[in-house]
C-alpha cells in the first residue's frame, strides 16, 4: 500500500505558547481507516487542521500525497486542500436545503450546474439523505446534519477524508449508524482518518487502526 | 452560469435589511461624492458672455442681433452673406421671442471656424447696417468667473469628506454583509476555493455601487441639461457648463469612470475582509 500521509518530528505550539503537539510521527497508507483517539485538548483537532492544510505547521515534517505542506505555494496549497475532504468539529451547514448545501461547494469550485447537481446528487446517495433533499438544513436531525457534512466532505472526490469529532452530540443509536456509515465509505476507497474522544462503537473489528492521542503525544498506537 | 456570477448571485441574496441599508447609504455617498465633482465642472467655468437678453455663447461663438425692421428677405440675404465668409463654420437662426418675448427682430448665432478668426469676424459684422448689436464669448472683460475660491475649497473638502465617509461606510455594509455570508465565506476557505475566485464578486458588487451612483448623477445631469437648453431664461448664470456643448457628454463619462473606480476601491476595501481571522474556518 502506497504512503499518503506521513508525520515526523511534528511539534506545535498555540500563539500564547502552549504546547499543543508534541514529537508526533504518523503514517497512514491509503485506503486505510484510522481512529485518532484522545480526551479533550489531547491536540487531535490542531492534528487533523494541520494535514487539512487549515493551519501552517511551525516544526516537523508533514507530507500529504507526498507533498511537503510547508513548502507548498499558496496556490498548490489550494489544490492540494481540494483534494482532501474536512469535516471540522462542530460543524454547521449554509441556511440552505441539503441539495443546495452540496451544490454551492461545488459550483464555487468551479463545477457547472448539472454537474455539481449531478455529483452533489451521488454524494448525498452514498450517506443516505436522498429523501431529504429539499429539507432546509434548520430541519435536520443531528445525525443527519452529520451525514449532510460527510456529503460535503466526499461530493468532490477527494482521495482522503478527515473528520474531526463527527460522533460529537449523538445518540448511542446514531453513534453506531454514523459507524456504519463510515465503513461503508471506506469501503467505497477512501482514506479515512477520524479524530473522536471515544468511545467507539465496534473499534476492535480487524482492518483498522487506532492512536491513542494524550496531551499532544502519542501514546499509544 | 459561471463561478463568478454563481458567487455574486448568492453574495446579492445574502443582502439583509442591515447590509441593504448600509450599501445604499455608500451608492448616496458615491453620487454625492460626484456631484460635488461635477460641480467643479459645470459651475466652475467662465460664464459664456450674452447680452440681457442674448443667447448663451459658448467659446468661438458669436451673436449678431439683426434690426427688427428688417424684412424676411433681407434676414435671408444678411444669413447667405455670413454664412459664406471663410471664417464662419456655421451659422444659425434664432427667434428673439424665444428668449424674451415680445421683443422683435432675430439673432444669427455664428461658430468661428477657430477661436483667432473671432477678431476679424465681429470686425466684419459691425460693418452690416443691418447688424444692430454683435455679442461674444471671447471678449475677455466680459468673462467672469462663478466660482470664488472659499467655494472651490469648500468643494474639495466636500470631495474629500463623502470619498472618505464612502469607504468607511462601506467597511461597516460589507461587514455586515460578508457576516451574514460567512458560513458560506468558511465553507469555501475549507474546501479550498481560492480567494481570488470568491473575492472578485465582492469587488463587483462595490462596481455595481458605483455604477448606479454613476448612471443617478447622468440622469441628474442630462435632465438639469435639457431644462437648461429647453429654458435658458431659467437657467442659473453660474451653471452655464450645463449647455456648453460636449461638456455634459464628456462630464458623464468622467462621473462613470469615476464611480466605477471609487466603486472598485469600496469593493477591494470590502474583499480584503474576507481574509479575517472571523472568516477562517477554524477559527
Amino acid at each position: 500500500m502506497s504512503l499518503i500521509i506521513q508525520v515526523s518530528e511534528l511539534h506545535f505550539s498555540s500563539d500564547d505558547g502552549i504546547k499543543v503537539l508534541e514529537d508526533i510521527h504518523l503514517r497512514v497508507d491509503r485506503g486505510e481507516m484510522l481512529f485518532l483517539v484522545g480526551p479533550a485538548a489531547a491536540g487531535k483537532s490542531v492534528l487533523l487542521a494541520l494535514l487539512a492544510t487549515q493551519i501552517p505547521p511551525q516544526n516537523g515534517q508533514i507530507l500529504v500525497h507526498g507533498r511537503n505542506i510547508a513548502r507548498l505555494s499558496r496556490k498548490k496549497g489550494f489544490e492540494l486542500r481540494r483534494r482532501i475532504g474536512f469535516l471540522p468539529q462542530g460543524f454547521t451547514p449554509l441556511s440552505k436545503t441539503v441539495l443546495e448545501n452540496v451544490i454551492f461547494k461545488l459550483r464555487t469550485l468551479g463545477d457547472f450546474q448539472e454537474q455539481a447537481e449531478e455529483k452533489g446528487l451521488a454524494a448525498l446517495e452514498q450517506v443516505g439523505l436522498t429523501a431529504k433533499l429539499t429539507l432546509p438544513t434548520a430541519e435536520l436531525e443531528p445525525l443527519d446534519r452529520v451525514r449532510l457534512g460527510l456529503a460535503l466532505a466526499i461530493c468532490n472526490e477527494p482521495l482522503l477524508l478527515l473528520l474531526d469529532e463527527p460522533f460529537e452530540g449523538l445518540e448511542p443509536g446514531d453513534r453506531t449508524t454514523l459507524y456504519s456509515l463510515l465503513k461503508q465509505i471506506h469501503s467505497g476507497g477512501f482514506t479515512v482518518l477520524v479524530a473522536t474522544r471515544g468511545p467507539l462503537p465496534t473499534v476492535t473489528e480487524p482492518g483498522y487502526r487506532v492512536i491513542q492521542l494524550f496531551e499532544g503525544r502519542v501514546k499509544e498506537q | 452560469m459561471n463561478t463568478f456570477l454563481f458567487i455574486l448571485n448568492e453574495l446579492l441574496r445574502a443582502i439583509n435589511t442591515k447590509s441593504g441599508g448600509l450599501l445604499a447609504v455608500v451608492v448616496l455617498l458615491i453620487f454625492s461624492f460626484l456631484a460635488l465633482f461635477s460641480s467643479l465642472f459645470l459651475l466652475g467655468v467662465p460664464a459664456p458672455t450674452h447680452g440681457d437678453t442674448g443667447p448663451l455663447l459658448a467659446s468661438g461663438e458669436v451673436a449678431a442681433h439683426l434690426s427688427p425692421r428688417l424684412s424676411p428677405e433681407a434676414v435671408q440675404d444678411v444669413y447667405l452673406e455670413i454664412r459664406e465668409w471663410e471664417e464662419v463654420r456655421q451659422v444659425n437662426f434664432l427667434f428673439t421671442q424665444e428668449l424674451e418675448a415680445g421683443r422683435g427682430g432675430g439673432i444669427l448665432r455664428i461658430q468661428a471656424r477657430n477661436l483667432s478668426a473671432v477678431a476679424s469676424l465681429l470686425e466684419r459684422l459691425a460693418s452690416i447696417p443691418a447688424i444692430v448689436q454683435v455679442d461674444s464669448s471671447t471678449t475677455p472683460q466680459k468673462r467672469v468667473l462663478s466660482l470664488s475660491t472659499p467655494v472651490r475649497i469648500g468643494l474639495l473638502i466636500g470631495l474629500a469628506t463623502s470619498a472618505f465617509a464612502s469607504l468607511i461606510v462601506s467597511r461597516r455594509g460589507f461587514g455586515e454583509l460578508l457576516t451574514a455570508f460567512g458560513k458560506e465565506i468558511r465553507l469555501m476557505h475549507l474546501s479550498g476555493t481560492p480567494e481570488r475566485t470568491f473575492q472578485p464578486p465582492i469587488v463587483a458588487l462595490g462596481v455595481l455601487c458605483g455604477l448606479l451612483a454613476s448612471l443617478l448623477l447622468i440622469v441628474a445631469v442630462y435632465l438639469l441639461h435639457f431644462v437648461a437648453v429647453s429654458h435658458p431664461e431659467a437657467l442659473l448664470r453660474s451653471a452655464s457648463g450645463l449647455v456648453e456643448s460636449g461638456r455634459v457628454l464628456a462630464l458623464s463619462l468622467l462621473s462613470l469612470l469615476l464611480g466605477l473606480a471609487l466603486g472598485g476601491l469600496i469593493g477591494a476595501v470590502g474583499a480584503s475582509l474576507t481574509g479575517s481571522r472571523k472568516f477562517q474556518p477554524l477559527s
